[in-house]
């Protein structure tokens, strides 16, 4: 059953969805209609613009964008709509290109130009976004794969070279200093011996995974160096390329970038014997996997179970070393050295959040950590001391070091707040652009002005407040609306400078901060009436509240004496003059 | 307030002999309850006022002579310090070595009480001294009286407790615990369960203003009204989360120290703080207020403790030396805490200018959590982390009490008198300000130009607008008559602004009256009560 309300829903969607496309229409219809060269081409401009940053923006758009382009290719290879056999370049061609004019001529070499463009081999999409590689399709992978092996191959070379260089440098031995001194010369020989015993095993290494590529490239090589230029659109041929291989790069792919240590140490230093035990075990393993490549998902579970014959720790090597030795190093070298860069400092603040955060965690700790049987700790537990880090120690001593800084932005923005900076003047568009002379005029004058006054003003209500001298301190001037209540809205009436009200407030005359003899003269009531006497209540009488003050009480005789000043009858004149 | 301190500062060290020397001494107190100087009369042209004034000035003048007499006889301890004689420093004076000279009861307040189990203590002293409340890290509550050093009460809470604090008096106390804030009672009975706070890192409590203050791990502050319960604020202070708190006891303004190096001071109502300041370029450790709210001691871990002049919000003192506690005693003694070692500054000149007064160390291994002075007693409870300690040091506290501000010898009769007496005094969480000896003056208005100003204001501008220079017009343009004319037009342009900003004033003001007179129609009974219409 749909319900009432549901069917309106949508019905309501439809027309929306109706009027939308209505006015699209109507709107690309206007567009079309336009005919100036200019427009379009800004349009157009604008168009390329926002596609490229799109495709820069989310790499969905650039997926979508190269699937254009692919397919765009194929139609122009399928229908070679712009190499010249059309009617129009036929004719031309006919007739003789050299007969044709500036234009034609133009226009046809744009033409081929086109032609060129879309048919292009595409070397691109192989290794240049390595990001995207996590989530391009398997053959995608292979492919790259491939390609990587090529570097990985230079790579090793290159390792090689360093790692001989490595070897006979170290043959200088200085003759002055301290390294001369026969302790230090032990102990630099030492080191030198460990050291080419290291580099020689790097070397294996080298060599032993350059077997295994020269191995495993033995059945690709052909089809890389076949496909390496051009794009492989839906080959069957990515199956029969081995498995072994593919498991390898997944392998990579979940060893993720926590290995870039290995990656990054060139000369082998990191790598110890245990390891290159184990890699010579994995490498056989691989070259074993290699050779038979009929039956892949055997080799693969050759590997899963020599893996798991393996001691823990070896396992989860395996993969770093992999990655290490092959095609990853590649990676690692062509991607930016960022990794090696010192770890930042962060702001001071976030650090003492994680201090203070430390300081809590102590706190579970500890309430964990005691455990209460019936009320009575059953073990004090004592934090241990521990010597702070390399890292931290840094940290903490530059901790100060953008403190002011910070300071003075969040006090500008507060300033900015409680005096907020005038407007810029803004020309409306389309308002006084109508001819040159205007627009070269710039904005009228009395907005400058208005704008200037405005700063000025900003400036001097800057110069006022209270920490306008005090470079480290913000004092708020906001007004607190409850505590006004808490002050006279103007002057009390005998009072007629500020000061005197003040300094005539300025003693308490409370109980608690007079002595008693003092009190009751200070809080004395202006009339006293002395006890026993009858105080009769207020009789109630009409009485007129806008009369004038003349006619009623004490103040007659007031009164009377501005009248006989003829002070009275003035004033009343002039109000009436007044209004 | 500084003045007062210099007065005092003065007072000890005349020992009146002679009439003439007694009046001198008299008249010196006598300033301090004058609160400064009156107003000039002469200048006053109302001669009913000029009357009324002076009848005033006289009055305020006889009170504060009363009062310093009163302060003369009634208030005769006065408070001793340690002095050095040649070679001795203060500051090399032992606790043993002021055991052994002072009497009994004092050398009874040196000791040490042990309890290395429950973690490290934090202390809270009623307002009078006499009772202190413990709080053990791992759960340790009780209260002591501090008269007799008899335990009233202690319990386990089970429970991480991060701060103890008193409320009014010692019959209730608050205990920021692991998760929630508590308020017990003195028989350790759970009275309320703060939700609202959160895990809370420091608690205060605003004697005048009955407002229960905390910051907790969000970095939130609280203000709760004791009570009748109700959260009068609740701020994000958007500077991380910290342990660093203090309220002013002067104006009962909270500031905050944070890892940013900065101190930020609250009022309950308002989300901005009132004053921000970067005191130190590294986390402020600790902070303590002057009792006259105008000294402020920060240290940071930066390695320094600063002395600030809360009035102009200037560094008086910069010392070397790391504080995870800093506490003034009431007569201004300051102490850092660090490590196993307490320091002691002293104001020796009166000038603010602090110096080594005197040093203890604990026994190493001890960390000081939290150093208090204990009100009216020359004593400094420390709490560390194996259990509370508590010194000696001369000249701490306040040797005359006042038994309408606290009484360390309080009957229970007394303390419900004063509970009452203090509720029905309380002050409304609008009184934190700043300065709150504003309170009750002309409230502050945008300042406009007085009436001279603005008419030279505009003789200036019309003066510039006559000696504008006219460009020489071709034919016609350029008579004479032209000129005189485009130069009127010019003042006339110039006055403008002005002119229209006087009638839009005027307006303003007629429209006020109208609206007061047409206003709300008062009951017949009190309109003859009704102010007047202006005659003039």
């Amino acid at each position: 059953m749909i319900s009432i309300e549901d069917e309106k829903d949508r019905q309501n969607l439809n027309a929306k969805i109706r009027s939308y496309l209505f006015y699209h229409e109507k709107r690309a219809k206007r567009i079309k209609k336009i005919h100036s060269r200019v427009y379009h081409r800004l349009l157009k401009k604008d168009r390329l613009k926002a596609k490229i940053s799109q495709i820069q923006m989310d790499p969905e758009a650039a997926k979508e964008d190269a699937l254009k382009e692919e397919r765009q290719r194929a139609e122009e290879r399928m229908t070679l709509r712009h190499k010249n056999n059309n009617r129009w370049a036929k004719r031309i061609f006919k007739r003789g290109l050299n007969s044709q004019d500036e234009g034609t001529r133009a226009a046809i070499c744009e033409q081929l130009q086109r032609h060129d463009e879309l048919t292009r081999k595409m070397h691109s999409m192989k290794g240049s976004s390595s990001s995207s590689e996590h989530t391009s399709d398997e053959d995608e992978d292979e492919n790259s794969a491939g390609s990587d092996q090529d570097r990985a191959y230079k790579l090793l070379g290159k390792a090689k070279e360093k790692t001989m260089e490595v070897l006979e440098e170290e043959d200088e031995v200085p003759e002055s200093g301290v390294f001369s001194l026969p302790f230090m010369r032990r102990e630099m020989e030492k080191r030198k011996e460990a050291a080419v015993e290291e580099a020689n095993l790097a070397f294996q290494e080298y060599e032993d995974s350059l077997k295994k590529l020269e191995n495993s490239g033995g059945l690709e090589d052909p089809k890389a160096a076949s496909t390496s230029g051009r794009r492989v659109f839906g080959t069957a041929k990515g199956q029969i390329s081995d498995t072994s291989n593919k498991v390898k790069s997944d392998n990579c792919y979940g060893g993720s970038d926590s290995e870039d240590d290995f990656g990054t140490g060139k000369s082998g230093n990191i790598e110890n014997e245990g390891n290159d035990l184990l890699h010579k075990d994995i490498s056989k393993n691989s070259i074993v996997a290699q050779e038979d490549t009929s039956s892949h998902q055997e080799s693969v579970f050759k590997n899963i179970d020599e893996i798991v014959k393996n001691p823990g720790p070896k396992t989860t090597y395996e993969v770093s070393i992999l990655v290490s030795d092959t095609w990853k190093k590649a990676k690692t070298k062509n991607e930016d050295r960022t990794i090696k860069k010192p770890p930042k400092l962060t702001g001071p603040v976030k650090q003492d959040m994680k201090d203070t955060e430390k300081e809590f965690e102590e706190d579970s700790d500890t309430d964990s950590e005691g455990q209460m049987v019936d009320g009575i700790l059953s073990s004090v537990s004592k934090v241990p001391y521990e010597l702070p880090s390399q890292e931290e120690l840094v940290r903490q001593v530059f901790a100060g070091d953008d403190v002011e800084d910070d300071f003075e932005k969040n006090k500008q923005e507060i300033l900015n707040e409680e005096n907020p900076e005038p407007e810029k003047p803004l020309s409306l568009p389309g308002w006084g652009q109508w001819t040159d002379i205007q627009q070269k005029k710039g904005l009228p004058s009395w907005v400058l002005k208005k704008h200037e006054d405005a700063q000025k003003k900003r400036a001097e209500a800057l110069k006022k407040r209270k920490d306008a001298q005090l470079k480290n301190v913000i004092i708020s001037e906001k007004i607190d609306k409850k505590a006004e209540k808490l002050h006279t809205k103007s002057l009390p009436f005998p009072f007629t400078s500020k000061e005197a009200f003040e300094q005539s407030m300025r003693v308490p005359i409370g109980p608690e901060f007079n002595p008693a003899t003092a009190i009751g003269p200070l809080n004395r009531p202006e009339v006293v009436k002395r006890p026993g006497v009858i105080i009769k209540p207020v009789e109630f009488k009409e009485v007129n509240p806008h009369e004038k003050q003349g006619q009623r009480g004490g103040d007659k005789r007031k009164f009377k004496k501005n009248k006989d000043n003829g002070g009275n009858p003035m004033k009343r004149a002039k109000l009436g003059g007044k209004s | 307030m500084g003045e007062n301190q210099e007065n005092d500062a003065a007072l000890r060290h005349n020992k009146p002999s002679t009439e003439q020397e007694i009046s001198d001494e008299l008249d010196l107190r006598m300033k301090k309850y004058l609160r400064g100087e009156g107003a000039n009369l002469e200048v006053l042209k109302d001669k009913k006022l000029k009357g009324q004034l002076a009848v005033k000035e006289d009055l305020y003048g006889k009170s504060a002579k009363a009062a310093a007499n009163a302060e003369k006889w009634l208030m005769p301890s006065e408070g001793g310090y340690l002095e050095a004689e040649g070679m001795e420093k203060t500051w090399r004076i032992k606790q043993e070595a002021i055991a052994r000279e002072v009497d009994i009861s004092s050398s009874g307040k040196q000791y040490d009480i042990i309890l290395p189990e429950l973690g490290p203590y934090t202390l809270d002293f009623t307002s009078s001294g006499r009772y202190m409340s413990v709080g053990g890290r791992k759960g340790h509550l009780g209260i002591v009286n501090m008269i007799n050093l008899s335990l009233i009460k202690e319990f386990q809470v089970r429970e991480t407790v991060r701060d103890v604090v008193f409320l009014h008096n010692e019959l209730f106390f608050a205990a920021a615990q692991k998760k929630y804030t508590y308020i017990y009672n003195r028989e350790g009975t759970e009275l309320h369960c703060l939700k609202e706070h959160g895990p809370v890192l420091r608690l205060q409590f605003l004697k005048n203003h009955f407002l229960l203050s905390s910051i907790n791990k969000f970095g939130q502050l609280r203000y709760q009204d004791v009570t009748m319960g109700s959260m009068v604020g609740n701020f994000r202070t958007g500077l991380g989360s910290t342990n660093v708190m203090q309220a002013n006891p002067f104006n009962g303004v909270v500031s905050l120290g944070h890892s940013g190096g900065t101190v930020t001071m609250w009022k309950p109502t308002s989300a901005s703080p009132l004053v921000k300041m970067l005191c130190h370029h590294g986390p402020v450790s600790a902070l303590a207020f002057h009792a006259n709210g105008h000294l402020m001691a920060t240290a940071g871990k930066d390695k320094k403790i600063k002395l600030w002049d809360l009035r102009k919000f200037e560094v008086l003192q910069t010392l070397p030396g790391h504080a995870n506690t800093l506490d003034f005693s009431q007569k201004g003694l300051l102490a850092c805490g660090n490590g196993s070692l307490i320091q002691v500054l002293r104001d020796v000149s009166g000038t603010q200018n602090y110096s080594r007064y005197m040093t203890h160390s604990m026994v190493k291994g001890y960390q000081i959590g939290k150093l208090v002075f204990r009100p009216y007693e020359d004593v400094l409870g420390i709490g560390h982390s194996m259990g509370w300690s508590s010194i000696l040091i001369p000249g701490a506290g306040e040797p005359n009490f006042d038994s309408w501000v606290a009484n360390p010898f309080e009957t229970s009769k007394q303390r419900g008198e004063k509970e009452i007496r203090s509720l029905l005094d309380k002050l409304p969480p609008e009184t934190i300000m700043l300065d709150p000896s504003k309170i009750g003056t002309v409230k502050p208005k945008k300042e406009k130009p007085t009436k001279q100003e603005r008419e030279a204001e505009i003789e200036a501008a019309i003066e510039a607008a006559k000696g504008m220079k006219l460009k020489k017009k071709t034919k016609g343009r350029n008579k004479p008559g032209k000129r005189v004319q485009k130069k009127q037009e010019a003042v006339a342009r110039v006055k403008r602004p002005y002119i229209e900003q006087k009638i839009q004033e005027e307006e303003n003001i007629s429209q006020k009256k109208q609206k007061t007179s047409v206003g709300v129609e008062l009951p017949k009974s009190l309109q003859r009560f009704a102010r007047k219409k202006a005659s003039s």
